[in-house]
């Protein structure tokens, strides 16, 4: 049987990895402010 | 000054779709490009523009004018804004008080500046014994003026036997015809001009040294830059030189980009900053598990990697990437450097490589920390 310990590291370790998952796929915008017609 | 911006939003384009494919944060880049028509005023516009889009990173580049404006508007905009912070990503505008001076921490410097180049460029001419005259062609602004100063200081401690037989600086972006210089370079007896000049301001140039009759060498930062090497053409070849932080026949990553952009657009991809954006910003982003720039921006600050150039630093002190550079010399294609330039049967061969603590200078920086 896990011990509390062992049981809030596993949530903890869950609530990360889903937060780094959750950014795969993220559109990133950056503009990119130069010349074109000049 | 179109054509250089031009020939660099399609490279920033094409690596951003091509950094989409796997990276490793597993973010999508989607660019929007704004024209700033060069001027500091219309760059502000645009970066209220970007920001109404939800932008909440900035790329720029060409001219130091236009950045020293907008860094100033990214400082007070993230001072304004806590928790809308932007990021400034310089992949090109060089002058030194940007990580100096006027150093910020949202400000990431991906090319070296111009005492760097500086400082590699004269480690090389103070070995050329033939060099004796120099004159001092630049543009009036903080780059060309930065140029002037740090060739002065570095040959005067490097080669002080040299002498600077004449100097000007002319405004950016409007002599169209170099003649009268190229007249006055002659007249000065100098063997050697150093020029940072880029875009028409070097292609004019050139092409009236060309005219002109001008046998002497031109030690640059920027020859390999859209239009350059069109008006060079089989001109030059042996006396014109780039000091850069990267070269038609590195091989590598660059040169699978370059050739993959050279069959999409039948252009040349020389803009190798941008491949250290979106390394430093993928790696940052999958460190920080998040693409908030706040901790992006702290990931970044001094991280190091292996990128397409060697052993890359984005130094903490300053925010300026520590990096190899390359003197190269214009030169006809060979098997050893097959790559043309814009289709001229010419090419930039590397005659001397500069690890990074050659070119690498002391900085000023005292940075204010986010709080």
């Amino acid at each position: 049987m896990a011990s509390r310990k062992t049981w809030l590291a596993l949530i903890l370790t869950s609530v990360l990895s889903l937060s780094a998952w959750a950014q795969k796929g993220e559109v990133v915008k950056i503009a990119w402010i130069d010349p074109l017609s000049v | 000054m179109a054509p250089v911006g031009s020939n660099q939003l399609k490279t920033l384009q094409y690596l951003a779709e091509e950094t989409n494919k796997s990276n490793p944060a597993g973010v999508k880049f989607e660019i929007i490009g704004l024209d700033n028509k060069l001027s500091p005023a219309e760059s502000l516009n645009q970066l209220k523009s970007a920001l109404d889009q939800g932008v909440r990173y900035i790329t720029q580049g060409n001219g130091s004018s236009v950045a020293g404006a907008l860094l100033d508007a990214v400082n007070k905009h993230n001072e304004r804004n806590p928790g809308k912070e932007i990021i400034f990503l310089n992949y090109a505008a060089v002058d030194p008080d940007f990580t100096n001076s006027k150093c910020s921490y949202w400000h990431f410097r991906f090319d070296a500046d111009t005492s760097m180049k500086m400082e590699a460029m004269t480690t090389y001419i103070k070995d050329m014994k033939e060099v004796k005259k120099i004159y001092l062609l630049n543009q009036n602004y903080s780059h060309g003026q930065q140029v002037v100063k740090y060739a002065k200081e570095n040959l005067g401690r490097k080669r002080p036997d040299i002498e600077i037989v004449g100097e000007d600086l002319h405004p950016l972006a409007q002599v169209r015809d170099f003649a009268p210089y190229i007249a006055k370079i002659k007249a000065s007896g100098a063997d050697t001009v150093i020029t940072g000049n880029w875009g028409s301001d070097l292609a004019l140039l050139v092409k009236a040294a060309n005219e002109g009759g001008y046998n002497g060498r031109f030690f640059t930062y920027y020859t390999g830059v859209t239009g350059t090497p069109t008006a060079l053409g089989q001109g030059g070849a042996g006396r014109v030189y780039q000091i850069g932080y990267a070269h038609y026949n590195m091989g590598g990553r660059m040169s699978q980009h370059m050739a993959g952009f050279k069959a999409k657009y039948n252009d040349d991809l020389y803009t190798g900053a941008f491949m250290g954006v979106f390394d430093l910003l993928t790696q940052a982003m999958a460190k920080a598990g998040s693409t908030d720039p706040v901790k992006v921006a702290a990931a970044m600050h001094g991280h190091k990697f292996k990128g397409y150039n060697g052993d890359m630093e984005m130094r903490k002190l300053d925010h300026q990437m520590q990096q190899t550079l390359y003197m190269t010399v214009w030169q006809k294609v060979d098997k050893k450097f097959p790559y043309s330039a814009e289709n001229t049967g010419m090419t930039l061969a590397p005659v001397k490589t500069f690890e990074p603590y050659v070119s690498s200078t002391p900085t000023s920086c005292q940075m204010k920390m986010p709080s």
